[in-house]
């Protein structure tokens, strides 16, 4: 893995969240008040479903690439071993549980917005 | 007028954990420098240690934690760091204490010899030396002048969590004044050594080394040099060594 490809993918996601979030806002602000039909009728749209599996795709490697810098910066025996050394024993442990924690909660929150945008 | 000055005591042979040591120190008439106060109370108490030479900003050698932030002992005034007529002396943070104010720069220089800190050129020499043209020389400026003092990764939290595998601002200033060296034929080789996701990567840019650099440098500029060429795939020798004898 190279750094510039997680450089270029962290930047890429966070600006389609960003562009995503932007244009769902206005939507909402523009709408007011919103009312169920134009909403079903916005969410209806297959732009707005291949946009939402987009952006659900980018929050799941956004959030991975974070946390894993994070976990790698605060989960390893020498920062463990700052707290306690029988800590920085089980860093490896640690950090693989911490890891598989956040990519399922993250591949569970992605599936459960495809299911709810394409059901 | 009294100072209060608290030094970071540490001496494994002896101490199971590290103390700050008080001393009062009376206020000098004239302003003096953190180091000329440290060898003052060494002479009350011989068995402070912490590294000095030059005494003049060039060794690189007096590097501490002064007053919370890291700083030349040799060329930082008294009056400039004292608060509320407290002073906390502490070696440089991150790295293994050896005894009070003197750590282990192990890691550190390890960095920098990763980085090959040297002018690498595999062309025939033509007239005995390697000539730059005073465009290319000025280039060099603000990166070559690197003490080597530690006080900037010493600062930064990426260097303190992972110093074996992040280069450090130190060390990627460095490769940074290699790279940009007209005279140097290796930059895709260099490029292509810091790469992988911790190297350079692990810098996000807070600076830090910016602000406490003694000798006025840009560490994080030159970071963002290398950024830029890595992301520009200008890893690929041809254009490297095109862009150069352009």
């Amino acid at each position: 893995m190279k750094g510039s490809s997680l450089f270029y993918w962290l930047r890429l996601s966070a600006l389609f969240m960003l562009g995503y979030t932007v244009w769902v806002s206005s939507f909402i602000l523009i709408n007011q008040p919103v009312e169920y039909n134009s909403w079903i009728s916005f969410t209806n749209q297959t732009f707005f479903q291949l946009s939402t599996t987009f952006a659900a795709f980018f929050f799941l490697v956004h959030t991975f690439i974070g946390l894993w810098t994070v976990g790698t910066d605060y989960f390893t025996p020498r920062t463990l071993g700052f707290l306690h050394p029988t800590l920085a024993k089980y860093a490896d442990l640690i950090r693989s549980g911490y890891t598989f924690l956040f990519v399922a909660l993250g591949v569970l929150i992605v599936t459960t917005t495809l299911f709810i945008i394409w059901s | 007028m009294t100072l209060s000055i608290n030094i970071y005591r540490y001496n494994p042979e002896k101490d199971k954990f590290p103390y700050m040591q008080s001393f009062e120190f009376e206020k000098p008439k004239r302003d003096i420098m953190v180091l000329e106060l440290l060898n003052q109370l060494k002479e009350k108490d011989p068995t402070i240690s912490y590294r000095r030479s030059c005494r003049e900003g060039v060794c690189g050698s007096d590097g501490m934690n002064i007053n919370g932030k890291n700083g030349l002992a040799c060329i930082t005034p008294l009056s400039s760091v004292i608060k509320k007529n407290k002073l906390d002396l502490r070696p440089l943070p991150g790295l293994p204490v050896v005894r009070d104010l003197v750590v282990d720069m192990t890691e550190f220089y390890a960095q920098y010899e990763k980085i090959k800190p040297f002018l690498q050129n595999d062309t025939p020499v033509d007239i005995g030396e390697r000539l730059q043209s005073p465009e290319d020389r000025d280039k060099l400026d603000g990166l070559y002048e690197c003490i080597l003092c530690a006080c900037c990764s010493t600062s930064c939290p990426s260097f303190w969590w992972n110093p074996d595998k992040f280069v450090g601002p130190a060390a990627l200033l460095q490769a940074y004044r290699f790279i940009a060296d007209s005279r140097d034929t290796k930059t895709a080789e260099r490029l292509q050594s810091l790469s992988d996701p911790f190297s350079v990567y692990r810098c996000h840019g807070i600076m830090n080394c910016v602000s406490v650099c003694p000798k006025g440098l840009n560490p994080n500029e030159a970071i963002g040099e290398i950024k830029s060429m890595l992301l520009s795939n200008k890893s690929n020798q041809n254009i490297i060594t095109s862009d150069k004898a352009g």
